[in-house]
């Protein structure tokens, strides 16, 4: 175990490679398909998939997944403040349209779908990928912007991994987490706890122009996470992973508002117990989840009539059975049936809400032209006691145009049901309200050096369309809010992505950059003279760039990233608007190396150039900040 | 090689450039102090941008020509009103608007707009109400009126009330004030003696007082909204009712209902001649004699959507009715004959909730 001294991530990367050599004998290996991977892997042809790099993973700490998402991808992503409410917002369509799964299953909440991203600590996770665009065909409701997928996938190899995470940054916040596995070619066991707290108290300029320490935003967490898995001599993969998150989040006044004394504590449980039977040149799994989220929200500041006092809690029982099967040299098949029990209790609501839902789904993969195009044919069928669901099909194709140029394209259907609130809320809910749905159009080239060329370069471009008609939105109707299916949006635009690795003597260098242009605009128009018609969804910025660039050199390593989020409107008719910032961040690593153990220690400048800015509207940020950070690796 | 490295510094230069672009477009353009008297003119109170967005007050001409869109953050140099503008009035020659979720009454010289002075502190304060001795009274969510002295801006004094006090009247040497709820329900009036200042009295109408007027007699209208949402019927909804209260012994007079418990009627306004009187129902706006026996429901301007509030400019006999719309755009002011005939629409800001009439 000891002469392993190799990095926690690329044990990671080689788990794939092992997973792919765990049965040859019984699958018959296409090119460049893992049959034991994912339907997100296998049947994604078409759509622009990115996967977060392993080691930007295991060296975020205990950083929350949308910090890491924003620094690192193309996502746009609404921060309400530091460590406040951060909020999804892909391809021009809002937080609730977008979702978060975990090991397959939907984290978003029924009673409002919406999910915070600043509270799911990034490390957690071997692997993070988002799924551009629509993928309801895949994953049912809630699929129009895109996917992010959590997972935590086992390692079946002699292994033995202990490390300690802690950090100390501005504005008193401290934060550790304790990571250990043990793994050999039988079992894989995963035990991970975090603790993080922070005051949030940083300096901020109020209106008046006096300097003023952020009040009421300290956010104390708290977390476990066990993974246990048995490889059964490689035909039968079964395990459980668990998941408890207790979060107590202050909620902080905005720059135009009174002080603020309300607080939110959360806490979800979350298991997932699932089992792969290998068969011949296929699998079949079945899946069972069981999530429950609680969420209390207290505001006392005010007296007897103000004070108050929410208390929600929502369950997601689901289970799911698909068949994943090779049929000839060029076929792949997926078949499954899902079943989902949703249940929320709340004072806003009459009486426990419970909801019925099942989905079933047929998935082709199909490989011609020397199985070097593949094409997929999804379709699937949701059924709901709530609602008449649509039929979702999606098509996709992806193939090399000449040498290492690929082309992607894909058209599907997809949708997004009503929430809890939507429908229960008292007073306003609106049970006649009907399924957002959505047609989707991507269409993408991919370039990609050749694995043996000395540099190592990748670039996606991606054009992308949507019309999602029947738009929920709560309209008041004087002092009675009230959802209604009112508009249709058009969301279009553009993706560019380019990645490189190079070396230069002993200095290897990594870049990364992303830009995206998004409109999305009101299409209906509400009445004659709408000044919302045709104007720009507020919140979605039209330009967005991100760039980081690495140096690695013996056993230290230097990171810069910036990211520019454009002009946001914050009105409707697109008068007001909120100017673009910049954000820039830099780091230095060094890893210390004693026998087989090692020692990293990172040192990071936030908002290098004190940027003072906003996010969302009169919600400050704070300017530079700095962390450090240690960690000690056993193997 | 090279080549790759010809991409980097070039995307390298992109970013840099991208960096000086957007440092330098930065700079925020002050507008130049204006030179016009807005003391004769409307001021539109606006809550703003929900839920985060700040208030704005928007300023017309009399005739409706020459508008200021956010006239306070314009002449405080861009200082926001803050969050959920909810009131303005009038005392003397300077405007009190009053800014609810920000727990703020600020203080503006009516002429130039700039801001004098504040009062901070009184827990979600709602409506100001001048009683003339040289003293004002706001209402505040804490379930208490404050007294204070406009000229000095300092609290004088408080009263307790019943729940979510909202719209007050001074009625002969007594402040009426309406105890709406809150985010519960009030179905009662607390009468307060002014130079005592002690609660003298309380009244029990119906559920959620929402307008108060004095007719051409001296008598006391009360406009109780009723308990339940327009359209969103639910158990518990009660009817809204028109009261006519005597002031010199509280009894009622005339006690009018409403014939549905899931449309309500909100607010109350009077003309100058003080004999007839206007509210919102569902659909528009009605009217409704003080003379008659009966509610008449006499709609007099349709407007599906719904007004959000209702003022009148009683030296004109112009009604005042906006239009919020959804809070996330500007919204609309509709001005009316007594009759109902529209005399023209003035573009508020986001939320228009309350209008004021300058001297």
């Amino acid at each position: 175990m000891r002469q392993l001294l190799i990095i926690f991530y690329l044990t990671l990367t080689a788990s794939w490679t092992f997973a792919q050599k765990l049965h040859p004998d019984s699958i018959y290996m296409l090119p460049d398909v893992r049959v034991s991977a994912s339907k997100i892997v296998t049947y994604s042809a078409g759509q622009k998939v990115e996967s977060i790099d392993s080691t930007l993973i295991s060296g975020s700490g205990n950083v929350g997944l949308g910090e890491l998402l924003y620094r690192n991808s193309s996502l746009n992503i609404n921060r309400y403040n530091l460590n406040g409410l951060n909020l999804l917002s892909v391809r021009g369509t809002t937080s609730s349209q977008s979702s978060v799964y975990w090991n397959g299953f939907q984290l978003n909440p029924p009673n409002n779908s919406l999910i915070d991203l600043s509270i799911i600590p990034a490390n957690y996770f071997n692997d993070i990928s988002i799924l551009y665009g629509g993928s309801s065909s895949l994953y049912g409701s809630g699929n129009i912007g895109a996917g992010i997928h959590l997972n935590n996938k086992p390692v079946f190899k002699k292994l033995q991994y202990l490390s300690f995470y802690n950090s100390i940054a501005s504005f008193h916040e401290y934060s550790g987490n304790i990571k250990a596995i043990y793994a050999n070619p039988k079992w894989y066991f995963k035990t991970q706890v975090m603790g993080r707290k922070a005051q949030n108290d940083f300096r901020y300029k109020s209106l008046e122009g006096e300097y003023e320490n952020f009040a009421n935003a300290a956010l104390r967490q708290k977390g476990f996470m066990q993974d246990v898995f048995r490889n059964f001599k490689g035909r039968n993969i079964s395990g459980i992973s668990l998941w408890y998150q207790e979060n107590d989040k202050e909620i902080p006044a905005t720059l135009t508002s009174k002080p603020a004394d309300a607080d939110q504590k959360d806490r979800s449980l979350r298991g997932v117990l699932s089992s792969k039977q290998f068969i011949p040149k296929g699998f079949i799994s079945a899946k069972l989840a069981v999530f429950n989220d609680y969420e209390h929200y207290i505001d006392p500041d005010s007296l007897q009539v103000l004070e108050i006092d929410s208390e929600i809690e929502t369950t997601r029982i689901q289970g799911e059975v698909s068949m994943n099967k090779q049929i000839s040299k060029s076929t792949m098949f997926d078949a499954g049936v899902e079943l989902i029990h949703l249940t929320g209790k709340s004072v806003n609501y009459a009486q426990q809400i419970n909801q019925q839902q099942a989905g079933i789904y047929l998935l082709i993969s199909q490989r011609f032209l020397q199985n070097k195009w593949v094409a997929n044919l999804k379709m699937r069928q949701d059924f709901n006691t709530d609602f008449t669901m649509p039929f979702t099909p999606s098509l996709g194709l992806e193939g090399p145009v000449i040498n290492n140029l690929k082309i992607k394209a894909t058209v599907s259907k997809n949708f997004r049901i009503p929430t809890f609130n939507d429908l229960y809320w008292i007073p306003g809910g609106n049970s006649e309200l009907k399924p957002e749905t959505s047609w989707n159009q991507d269409i993408g080239l991919l370039y990609k050096t050749d694995t043996a060329s000395r540099i190592d370069f990748y670039s996606e471009l991606t054009a992308f369309n949507s019309m999602v008609d029947d738009w929920i939105m709560w309209i008041p109707d004087g002092a009675l809010w009230s959802p209604l299916n009112i508009r249709r949006v058009w969301a279009r635009g553009i993706e560019a992505t380019a990645k490189s690795n190079v070396s230069f003597g002993k200095v290897k260098a990594g870049i990364m950059a992303n830009y995206t242009y998004t409109r999305s605009t009101n299409e209906k128009k509400l009445y004659d003279n709408d000044p919302v018609y045709q104007k720009q969804l507020i919140y979605i910025p039209k330009h967005r760039f991100q760039l980081s660039l690495n140096l690695v050199f013996a056993y230290w390593v230097v990171g810069v990233d910036q990211s520019y989020t454009g002009e946001r409107y914050v009105s409707a008719d697109n008068t007001e608007s909120m100017e673009g910032y910049l954000l820039t961040n830099m780091y230095v690593q060094k890893s210390l190396i004693f026998n087989n153990d090692r020692l990293i220690l990172k040192a990071e400048i936030l908002n290098l150039l004190n940027e003072e800015y906003q996010a969302v509207l009169y919600y400050p940020m704070p300017g530079r900040s700095y962390s450090i950070s240690i960690q000690l690796i056993i193997q | 090689m090279k080549n790759s490295l010809n991409t980097i510094s070039r995307l390298m230069l992109l970013a840099f450039s991208m960096f000086l672009l957007y440092s330098c477009a930065k700079d925020e353009d002050t507008p130049p102090v204006s030179t016009t008297d807005f003391s004769e003119g409307i001021f539109i109170v606006n809550e703003g941008l929900f839920p985060s967005g700040s208030g704005s007050v928007t300023w017309f001409k009399m005739d409706g020509s020459d508008r200021t869109p956010k006239l306070f953050e314009k002449s405080n140099n861009l200082l926001p009103l803050g969050n959920l503008a909810q009131s303005m009035t009038i005392i003397n020659n300077d405007g009190f608007i009053v800014v609810n979720n920000a727990n703020i009454i600020r203080a503006v010289s009516l002429k130039t707009f700039q801001q004098k002075g504040a009062i901070e502190g009184i827990n979600l304060p709602r409506f100001i109400v001048n009683t003339g001795d040289g003293n004002a009274w706001v209402s505040s969510w804490d379930n208490k009126v404050f007294v204070f002295d406009p000229e000095a801006l300092t609290v004088q004094g408080e009263v307790s009330t019943g729940t979510g006090p909202e719209k007050m009247m001074k009625v002969g040497e007594a402040l009426w004030v309406l105890n709406q709820g809150g985010y519960s329900i009030d179905s009662t009036i607390t009468i307060i003696d002014i130079n005592a200042r002690q609660v003298s009295q309380t009244v029990m109408v119906y559920p959620k007082p929402t307008g108060i007027q004095v007719d051409e007699n001296g008598n006391v209208w009360v406009m109780c909204s009723g308990h339940g949402w327009n359209g969103w019927p639910a158990s518990g909804d009660s009817r809204g009712h028109l009261v006519c209260i005597d002031p010199s012994d509280y009894s009622i007079l005339v006690d009018l209902e409403f014939p549905e418990t899931d449309q309500h009627p909100e607010k109350l306004e009077i003309n100058a001649g003080g004999d007839e009187l206007f509210y919102i129902y569902p659909g528009g706006i009605y009217k409704q004699s003080i003379a008659s026996a009966n509610l008449e429901l006499a709609k007099i301007m349709n407007h599906a959507n719904g007004f959000y509030s209702l003022d009148f400019d009683s030296k004109n006999d112009v009604i005042y009715a906006t239009d919020a719309g959804d809070f996330q755009q500007d919204g609309w002011v509709y001005r009316f004959q007594t009759t109902g005939t529209l005399i023209d629409s003035l573009q508020a800001g986001v939320g228009p909730t309350d209008v004021c009439i300058g001297n």
